[in-house]
Formats: C-alpha cells, structure tokens, sequence
C-alpha cells in the first residue's frame, strides 16, 4: 500500500512535470543563462560558475560547447544560452 | 614579446581606468574607522560573499578591494542597478529630444488595451504603471520576474509586457517592477525604429552613453534584441562609479551637460506612487524615485510616516540596488560614491551598518 501511494504520488509529479513544463523549463534556462554569463561575460573559470549557481538550481543535462561559445542544460527540455561577444554578451537560442 | 615604452604606457593607462588616485590618508578620513568598515564588508566572506568594494571621494579613487577572484579589470553583475543606468541611457534619448516623459504608451503601441494605452513614460520610470507584474523570486510559478528573465515569455519581453492586464490605474500605486523598466527598452526600441532605424537601438547603449563616459560595458537582450534593462548590465566596478559621478554631478560630464539636469531632479524625486504602495514592494522604509532608491521620509495615506532606509545618513543619499547585495551608494554631502558588488544571496549584509560605519569614517570631513 505504501508503495502504491509512492508510485502515485510519482506519476503525479512526472505528469505535472510533462504537462506544466515550464517549471523544468525555467530551471534549464536559469542554469545555462547565468553559468554562460559567468563563464564567458564574467570569464570565471568553470568551476567557479557551477559553484556560484548550483547552490541556486540543480545542474541536470549541462553541456558547454566552447568552440561555439554555446551552453546547454536541462533533461527533457533542454535550453540553450549563445555566446555573441563582449557587447550583447549571452542570448537564448530560440528552439 | 618585448614590451615597448609605449604600449606599457597604454597596458598602465588602459587598466587604471581613468580615474585619479588619491592616498586614504590625505582623505582627512579616520583610518581606524574606516578599516572598521573595510573589515565588515569583507567579514564573513562564505556567507557574504563580497567581490568588490570601490570608494571615490571627490572625485579620486581612494581605496578599492577586491576577493573571490575578481579584479580591477573584471566585469561584474549589476542587476537591478542596471535599471538606473537603463534610466540614465532612456535619459540620452530625451536630451536629443527623441522621447518625452510626458508620452503615452498608445503614441509607440496603439494597438495595447485603453488603459495601458494611457501609461505615460513617467509612470514607468516611477514604477508606477500600474501592470500586474508579480516581483518574485521565490515562487518560479507565480513569479513575473522568473518568467521574463527564463521562462519563454522572456523571448519576447515586448509582447509578454504588452499582453499583461492592468491592476490599478497608471500612475497611482508604486509597485517595484522589472517589467517597468523593460516598458522603458521597448519604447525606446520603438522610438529609434521609427526616427532613425533599428540599428540605431542596437547601438544606442554604446553610442549615446557607454562610449562618451568611456564605459567598457555587456548589455544583454532578449532574442528579439530588446535590451534587458532591468537586469543584465555588465561593467567593472570602477567604471559603475563613473555612473555614480555622473549622478553626483547631476548629469553633467567634461563640464557639460550629458544627462538633462531636470531628468536626475526627476530621478531623486519621490515617486507620487509611494504614498499608495503596494505592500510587496520592498520593505516599509525604502523609498523609490525613478528607477533609483531614495533615503526619504514619506508618508502613505494611511497617514503613516516611513523611512529614511538609512537613518545615520541624510535623505540626499541615492542608491542603486541590485539582486544578491550589489550597492551603488551616492552620498551628495560628502562628495562620496561608495561601491560594494557581492554575491550575497542570502542578504547577510547589513546595510544601514553599512552605511554608519562609512559615514563614521568621514565624519569629520565638511
């Protein structure tokens, strides 16, 4: 009984998730914005970045691209944050 | 490579930023107290997590330091004190008498509803509006802030502002909003499209502003090219205390004027919505002008008396403030600027001893 109440209450959550997921959504794009922003408008090293906003959101799906200047997280939806210059510094990828 | 005299004389040049020096000690400041001050902004440096503390007092840097990493040369987040440069680049576009403040929403977006139509650029700037925007940085489901910056409202700030309902009438209720100020980017925008082209938008944060103060500064924007004045304006600190001097001296720059005086009058006047304000706007005792913090003493309609934010200072101190503890403190009376940029998430911070203990270092000072 008690794992069937677990397993309800987790389908409820994953459903929530699949269906509002702007929630997840938001979460990626928090994490990918501010560590492109850190890493290559800031130019703190890596660690430094993850350090300062892993406190913040979990780090899911993270992926940095530094020959295209592109940082990526998320797990489901994934987001994407472009690199394009010391002026205009980093701006989301439309999907 | 060999370095000639002549580029180490621009490596020198380039990286002291254009500000003269001048030694603490012929400051006339009490070097006790203010290594007081020093040691509390830096204390606790885990929880605090200062990275940059600037103080220029007639106009000389007079001491800076810096941890965490971070340099004289680095760039830092501003957050929200961006909104007060983001007034001062809108205030470039007044003075060459592109934009007024008196202009109404429905002269750059006819097609917004009548009462939106109605919001004059003052309203705006005074965070008045009137636009349902919920200022959270708690809820991610509730919060306006989270999904313009993140969500995917935020790929197109000007549209999600424009399909917002209205919550009260514009000009009447002070609700600290981000979306007011990126109101501001896209009237902006849409001004320069019409009077001179698109590309003049794209430029215009370097060309009117940036570049003459000679400010080395990362303006980020939507995907859609609006600028995010409200949030992500990048620059070192000594170059954010250019736009503190600039402040001081009430819009003028090289001896002339560069920002309308009239415009920084506006700007530490106090918003006519405070007297109405929304009760999730800040604490009780901080007072707002437009797009900056003031130190006033107002009064509500309930008939109570609130403020000054920080009592040991007068209320011509101006302020600008951002998310994590970044400050940019102007006080007029001392002729003193004084920059703290941190990433005080959990607003450890004490700013009114922030503020005593450097008013207490210069109190002997006319």
């Amino acid at each position: 009984m008690k794992y069937l109440s677990l397993l309800f209450f987790l389908f409820i959550f994953l459903t929530e998730i699949f269906i509002h997921a702007e929630l997840p959504e938001n979460v990626a794009s928090y994490y990918a914005k501010e560590f492109c922003s850190c890493f290559f408008v800031l130019e703190r090293e890596e660690e430094f970045c993850h350090k300062e906003h892993a406190s913040v959101v979990p780090r899911i799906g993270f992926e940095l691209n530094l020959e295209e200047k592109k940082v990526t997280s998320g797990l489901f939806h994934q987001i994407s944050y472009q690199y394009t210059g010391p002026q205009l510094g980093c701006r989301r990828i439309i999907d | 490579m060999k370095l000639t005299p002549i580029f180490l004389f621009f490596i020198i040049f380039l990286s002291e930023a254009q500000w003269e020096r001048s030694e603490l000690k012929d400051s006339g400041i009490n070097p006790e107290k203010f290594s007081e001050f020093v040691q509390y902004v830096f204390e606790q440096t885990e929880q605090k997590r200062t990275n940059a503390l600037v103080v220029i007092h007639k106009g000389k840097l007079i001491f800076e330091q810096y941890a965490r990493g971070f340099h004289p040369e680095s760039k830092f987040r501003l957050w929200s004190i961006s909104k007060t440069i983001s007034a001062l680049i809108f205030a470039r576009a007044i003075k060459e008498g592109l934009i007024g403040l008196d202009e109404p929403v429905a002269s750059f977006f006819p097609k917004v509803s009548e009462q939106m139509g109605k919001i004059k650029v003052r309203d705006l700037m005074n965070m008045s509006s009137g636009i349902e925007f919920e200022e959270n940085y708690i809820n991610p489901m509730a919060s306006s802030t989270i999904k313009m910056l993140y969500g995917r409202e935020g790929m197109d700030i000007t549209s999600y502002l424009t399909s917002l309902p209205m919550q009260s009438p514009p000009g009447e209720v002070f609700r600290y909003s981000s979306g007011d100020t990126n109101f501001l980017m896209a009237l902006l925008r849409e001004r320069l499209k019409q009077k001179i082209s698109l590309e003049a938008y794209q430029n215009y944060p370097w060309t009117s502003f940036f570049q003459p103060l000679q400010i080395e500064a990362t303006f980020e924007t939507d995907s859609t090219g609006l600028f995010i004045g409200s949030s992500y304006v990048y620059m070192s600190a000594r170059d954010l205390a250019k736009v503190g001097e600039l402040l001081l001296r009430q819009g003028r720059f090289n001896e002339e004027e560069f920002i309308p005086r009239e415009f920084i009058e506006f700007m530490s006047t106090l918003s006519p919505g405070m007297k109405n304000a929304a009760p999730s706007s800040g604490s009780h005792h901080e007072s707002y002008g437009a797009q900056i913090w003031l130190n006033q003493i107002f009064t509500k309609t309930d008939g109570q008396s609130y403020g000054p934010y920080i009592p040991s200072a007068p209320e011509s101190l101006i302020i600008g403030r951002g998310y994590a503890g970044q400050g940019l403190y102007m006080f007029p009376h001392k002729s003193l600027i004084v920059i703290r940029l941190a990433h005080d998430k959990k607003r450890v911070m004490n700013w009114q001893k922030f503020g005593e203990l450097i008013l207490n270092s210069f109190e002997d000072i006319p």
